[in-house]
C-alpha cells in the first residue's frame, strides 16, 4: 500500500513540475517528487542509496538549484514566472516516450521480486564498498574534486566580455 | 498490475515526464531540473532491477554511482548558467539562440 | 588673298580668343556653387586676356592684307569636303577689339549688377559663351561655320535673356526672339545652299572669286560649268541679307528686340544693342561682293523702312530700356541702309561707334535702373524701369547724368561726338546713291535718304524726351532724397564708353568722317557681281565726297527740330498720361501693331491649324490606335493568363516545394538548443519503434 502511495505521489509532483510555469513551485515539486523517490528506495530495501538521496539530492542539489534560481533572477517581489513553448514537441515527446517505456513496462513478465527479505543488506552494501567498489569509489571521488574546481572556475571567472546583453 | 510493472510506469513517467520538462520550459534552472528528474528515472529503475536480485548489489552502486555523478553535472550545469546569465543576462533559452543559422 | 599654309601667331592668338572664353563657360559649369562669387571676377578676367589679345592681334596687322587659314573639317561621300578656318582682314580685327572691349566692360559693369543673384554662376558662364560664339561668328572663313557659330549665338542669347526664367515674361520674351531668328536663319540657310549649289564652296574667297568669274548671259547666271536663272542671284542676296535681318532685328523681324530687354540689363548691352544685332550688319559686310544690284536696293530700302519705323515707335515709350531698344532698331536700319546704298565703310563706322555709344547708354541705364530699385524703397507696384517714375536723377547720379547726355548727344549725332562721323557718312552715301540711281533728277529712290533724314530728327526728339524725363525736371514721385552712391564697378565702364564716343578718338578732324583713321585703313571691297553696273560704286564715293555741306546742314535742321520739339513738349514735366485715344500714340507705342499683326496674322492661324491637326489626330488616327491597343491588350491578356497559370505554376510549384523543405529545416536549425534535443530523442523513439 506504502508502494501505491508514493509512487503516486511522485508521479503527482513530476506532473506538477511539467505544468508549473512558477520556478520555485517547480523546485518544491522537485522536492518532494525526490523525497518520495527516497522513500521507495527505502521500500525497495536500498536503505543506503535512499539515504544518500536525501542527503545530495533534496541536500545539496536542491540548494544549489534554489540558489541558481535565486542568482539569475532579479527579485523584486513579483513571483518568479517562466513559460512554456515548444508545447507540441514536448506533447508529443512525452507522449510517444511514456507510451513506449510505459507499454514495456505494463507488458513486463520477467519475474517479479523475491518475496523473502535479505537479512544485513546494508552491512554487506558497505563491505562491498570498501572491497569490490573501492577503485570506482575513488575515481568518483577525483571526478567530484575536479568537478567542483572545474565549476568554480567556471562559475567565478570575472574576465570576458561580459554583460553583453 | 503487480509492484514491477508499478514501479517501471512510474520510473517512465518520470522519464517522459523529464524530457517534457527539458522540451517546454524557458528557464535553464527548470531545464536543469527536468534532467534531474530523468536521472531518478533511471536510478528508480537500478533499484527495482537490483531488487530483483537484492544479493548482487550492482543494481544500488550504479544508482549510488549515478547520484553522485548527478551531485556533480547539477554542480557544473549551474556554474554554467550563472555563466550563460551573466553574459546574456537571461537564462530565458528561448533569447539565447546564438546558433540560428 | 594668300593662304597661309603654316600657322602663324595671330592664328594662334585668334584661336586662343576662341576658345577661353569656351574653357571659361565649361568651367564656370563645373565650378562648386560654394565659389559662384569669384564667377564675375574669373570672366573678367578671361575677357581681359582676350581684350589684350585683340589689342595685340590689332598692332600686328594693322594696315596688312588679308590672311586666312583653313583646314579640313569633315568630308562627305569621300570627295565633298567642308574646311574650317580663320579670315583675318582689317574688319575683323577692329570689329574683335570691340567684342572684346564691351564684354570686358560689360562683365565688369555685370559684377556689381548681378551681385548677390542666386544664379551669378550661370550668369557669367552664359556670358562666356555667348562670347564665345561672338567671336567665332567674326573669325569664321566660311559660312558653314559661320552658320554653326550664328545659331551658338541664338542659343546664348536666349539663356541670357532666359536669366530670370522663374518670373512669367523672360520665358516668353527669349521664346519669341529665338523663333523669330529661326525664321531669318531658315533664310540664311536656304542662302547657303544656293551659293554651294553655285560655287561647290562655302568658302568666303572661294565665294568671291567665284562670284568675280561668274557672268550673266540673257537671263542665265553661270559659273563655271554651273548655270542658273538669273533670278537666283537676286535670291542669294536677299537671302544671306534675310538671314543678317533676323539676327539684327530688321522689318519685318524687329518685333523681337524690344521683348528681349526681359533680361537683366548688362546682356542688353552687350547683346541686344552692341555685338549680336550687329552680327546681322558684320555678316552684310562678309557677303558684301555677293549681292546683287536688286538685293542691294532691296537692303536699302528695308533698312531705311526699318530705322523710321524704330525711330517711331521710341518715341513714346515709358520704359527706359524700350526706348533704347527701339532706338537700336533704327540705328541698325541706318547700318542695313548703309549697306545697301554701298556705304560699305560708312555703315561699318556706324557698327563700331553705335556699339560703344549704345552699350554705354544701356550700361548707364542698367545703373539708373540700379538706382531706381533702392531709391523706390522696394516698392513692388512702381516700375524701377518706368520712366514716369524718375525725373530729376541729375542731382542724385551726376556722374551718369553726364555720361548719359555725351552719349546721347553722340547717338543723335551732334558734332564732335562720334554718332556725327558715322552717321554723316551713311546719310552722304545715301544721298549719293539716290542720286546715282536716279541719274540726276527726282526719283523714288530719294525717299530713303530723306526717310533717313526724318528719322534722324526723331532720334532727335526721342533721346531729348528721354534726357528730360529720366534726368531733368523734378521728382516724379515720392523718392529717398541726396546723392546715390554707385559702386565704381558700374560707373567704371560707362564713363570709359563715353569717353570713347567722343569724336576726338575716331578722327582728328571731328567735322570730317573722311579723315578719320578708319576709313583710311579700310578697304571697300570692289563690287563685281554680275549684273551690277560697272560705274556705279566709284560714282557714289565720288558724289558722297561732293554732298557733304547739304547733309551737314539738313540734319543739323533735323536735330535742332528734334531737339526743340522734345524741349517745348517736355520743359513743364511729364505731359498728362491718358492719350489712348491718338492713333499716332497707339501707333507708336504699340510698335506700328506689329505684336498684333504677328499674333493674330501667323500665331493664331499656326495655333488653330495645330488645333485642327491635333482633333484630326485625335479623332481619327487616335480612335484607329485605340483599336489597334485593345486587341493587343486583349491578346496579351490572354497569352498572359496562359503565362500566369501554366507556365508560372510550374516554376512555382517547384518554387513552393523547394521553399516549404527549406522551412521545415530551417526550424529544425532555429538556433534553439531545445528543438534539438527534441528532435533527436523523438528520433531516436520512431528509431525504437521501427526496430521493435
Amino acid at each position: 500500500m506504502l508502494l501505491w502511495l508514493f509512487c503516486i505521489l511522485t508521479v503527482a509532483s513530476a506532473a506538477l513540475l511539467v505544468i508549473t510555469r512558477s520556478i520555485l513551485y517547480g523546485a518544491y515539486s522537485l522536492v518532494i517528487c525526490l523525497l518520495s523517490l527516497a522513500a521507495l528506495y527505502v521500500l525497495l530495501q536500498a536503505e543506503f542509496v535512499g539515504i544518500t538521496q536525501l542527503m545530495i539530492y533534496v541536500g545539496g542539489i536542491i540548494i544549489l538549484l534554489l540558489f541558481a534560481i535565486m542568482l539569475t533572477n532579479k527579485l523584486k517581489g513579483e513571483t518568479l514566472i517562466t513559460s512554456h513553448y515548444n508545447r507540441i514537441f514536448a506533447i508529443l515527446l512525452f507522449g510517444s516516450a511514456f507510451l513506449c517505456t510505459g507499454w514495456m513496462a505494463v507488458n513486463w513478465h520477467g519475474g517479479s521480486f523475491p518475496d523473502r527479505a535479505i537479512p544485513e543488506l546494508m552491512h554487506a552494501t558497505g563491505v562491498y564498498l570498501m572491497s569490490v567498489y573501492l577503485f570506482p569509489m575513488e575515481v568518483i571521488a577525483v571526478l567530484l574534486l575536479i568537478v567542483l574546481i572545474g565549476a568554480l572556475t567556471i562559475a567565478g571567472e570575472k574576465t570576458g566580455k561580459e554583460g553583453r546583453r | 498490475m503487480n509492484e514491477m510493472q508499478l514501479l517501471l510506469g512510474t520510473g517512465a513517467f518520470l522519464f517522459a515526464a523529464g524530457l517534457a520538462v527539458i522540451v517546454s520550459k524557458k528557464n535553464a534552472v527548470m531545464v536543469l531540473m527536468g534532467i534531474e528528474l530523468m536521472l531518478n528515472a533511471a536510478n528508480l529503475n537500478f533499484i527495482v532491477f537490483g531488487r530483483m536480485h537484492p544479493e548482487w548489489h550492482q543494481g544500488q552502486f550504479f544508482a549510488l554511482f549515478v547520484i553522485v555523478l548527478a551531485a556533480a553535472e547539477a554542480a557544473v550545469g549551474l556554474a554554467l548558467i550563472l555563466r550563460v546569465y551573466r553574459y546574456f543576462r537571461t537564462v530565458e533559452l528561448d533569447k539565447i539562440n546564438q546558433m540560428k543559422g | 588673298m594668300n593662304e597661309a599654309t603654316i600657322i602663324s601667331p595671330e592664328f594662334i592668338e585668334a584661336l586662343l580668343m576662341l576658345v577661353l572664353p569656351l574653357a571659361a563657360f565649361l568651367g564656370l559649369n563645373i565650378l562648386p556653387q560654394r565659389m559662384a562669387a569669384v564667377s564675375g571676377k574669373l570672366v573678367s578676367l578671361v575677357f581681359l586676356i582676350v581684350f589684350l589679345l585683340s589689342v595685340h592681334l590689332i598692332w600686328m596687322r594693322w594696315g596688312m592684307d588679308t590672311i586666312e587659314y583653313q583646314l579640313t573639317w569633315f568630308y562627305l561621300s569621300g570627295t565633298v569636303h567642308f574646311a574650317a578656318g580663320i579670315l583675318l582682314d582689317m574688319k575683323t580685327v577692329i570689329m574683335l577689339v570691340v567684342v572684346s572691349v564691351i564684354s570686358l566692360l560689360v562683365s565688369l559693369f555685370s559684377i556689381s549688377y548681378m551681385h548677390n543673384d542666386q544664379d551669378e554662376r550661370r550668369y557669367f558662364a552664359n556670358l562666356g559663351l555667348f562670347v564665345f560664339s561672338m567671336i567665332g561668328i567674326v573669325i569664321s572663313n566660311n559660312l558653314l561655320q559661320l552658320f554653326c557659330f550664328w545659331e551658338l549665338v541664338g542659343l546664348s542669347s536666349y539663356l541670357l535673356i532666359n536669366h530670370w526664367y522663374r518670373t512669367g515674361n523672360p520665358p516668353k520674351a527669349a521664346t519669341k526672339a529665338f523663333v523669330v531668328n529661326r525664321v531669318g536663319d531658315a533664310a540664311f540657310l536656304i542662302g547657303i545652299g544656293i551659293a554651294w549649289t553655285m560655287f561647290d564652296s562655302l568658302s568666303l574667297t572661294d565665294l568671291y572669286s567665284g562670284m568675280e568669274s561668274s557672268h550673266l548671259e540673257a537671263g542665265i547666271w553661270m559659273a563655271g560649268d554651273k548655270e542658273m536663272p538669273g533670278i537666283w542671284l537676286s535670291v542669294l542676296g536677299i537671302c544671306l541679307f534675310l538671314g543678317a535681318a533676323g539676327k539684327s532685328a530688321q522689318f519685318p523681324f524687329q518685333a523681337w528686340l524690344p521683348d528681349a530687354m526681359a533680361g537683366p540689363t548688362p546682356v542688353s548691352a552687350l547683346i541686344h544693342a552692341a555685338t549680336m544685332v550687329a552680327a546681322g550688319v558684320f555678316l552684310l559686310a562678309r557677303v558684301f561682293p555677293l549681292l546683287s544690284l536688286e538685293a542691294m536696293t532691296f537692303i536699302a530700302v528695308t533698312g531705311a523702312i526699318t530705322a523710321f519705323m524704330g525711330a517711331v515707335a521710341a518715341m513714346t515709350q515709358n520704359d527706359i530700356k524700350k526706348v533704347l531698344a527701339f532706338s537700336t532698331i533704327s540705328q541698325l536700319g541706318y547700318m542695313v541702309m548703309g549697306m545697301g546704298v554701298g556705304a560699305y565703310d560708312a555703315s561699318l563706322f556706324h557698327l563700331f561707334t553705335h556699339a560703344f555709344f549704345k552699350a554705354g547708354l544701356f550700361l548707364a541705364a542698367g545703373a539708373v535702373i540700379h538706382a531706381m530699385h533702392d531709391l523706390l524703397k522696394g516698392d513692388h507696384h512702381r516700375d524701377p524701369q518706368d520712366m514716369r517714375n524718375m525725373g530729376g536723377l541729375r542731382k542724385q547720379l551726376p556722374v551718369i547724368f553726364i555720361c548719359y547726355v555725351i552719349l546721347s548727344l553722340a547717338l543723335v549725332g551732334i558734332p564732335f561726338f562720334s554718332g556725327f562721323l558715322s552717321k554723316e557718312a551713311i546719310m552722304s552715301g545715301s544721298f549719293a546713291w539716290a542720286d546715282a540711281r536716279s541719274g540726276g533728277g527726282m526719283s523714288f529712290y530719294h525717299l530713303v535718304p530723306y526717310t533717313g533724314m526724318v528719322t534722324v530728327a526723331l532720334t532727335a526728339y526721342y533721346m531729348g524726351r528721354q534726357v528730360y524725363l529720366v534726368f531733368l525736371g523734378q521728382p516724379a514721385t515720392d523718392r529717398v532724397a541726396g546723392k546715390f552712391s554707385l559702386q565704381w564697378l558700374m560707373t567704371a565702364p560707362v564713363v570709359i564708353l563715353s569717353l570713347l564716343s567722343i569724336g576726338l578718338i575716331w578722327s582728328f578732324n571731328p567735322l570730317s568722317f573722311q579723315n578719320s583713321w578708319f576709313f583710311t585703313n579700310l578697304i571697300v571691297p570692289v563690287i563685281q557681281v554680275p549684273g551690277y553696273p560697272a560705274g556705279l560704286q566709284p560714282l557714289i564715293v565720288e558724289l558722297s565726297e561732293n554732298n557733304h555741306l547739304l547733309v551737314f546742314i539738313l540734319s543739323s535742321a533735323m536735330i535742332i527740330t528734334g531737339l526743340g520739339l522734345a524741349f517745348l513738349r517736355y520743359r513743364n514735366g511729364i505731359p498728362e498720361q491718358n492719350r489712348a485715344g491718338n492713333w499716332f500714340y497707339n501707333l507708336s507705342s504699340g510698335n506700328w501693331w506689329m505684336d498684333n499683326l504677328y499674333y493674330d496674322g501667323v500665331a493664331g492661324p499656326v495655333k488653330y491649324l495645330a488645333g485642327r491637326t491635333y482633333a484630326m489626330d485625335r479623332k481619327v488616327i487616335d480612335s484607329l490606335l485605340n483599336y489597334l491597343v485593345v486587341s493587343g491588350v486583349l491578346f496579351s491578356k490572354m497569352t498572359g493568363w496562359f503565362d500566369r497559370n501554366i507556365v508560372d505554376g510550374l516554376v512555382h510549384l517547384v518554387a513552393a516545394a523547394g521553399k516549404t523543405t527549406g522551412s521545415i529545416f530551417r526550424s529544425v536549425q532555429g538556433g534553439n538548443v531545445q528543438r534539438y534535443v527534441a528532435a533527436a530523442i523523438l528520433l531516436m523513439i520512431v528509431l525504437f519503434w521501427l526496430i521493435y
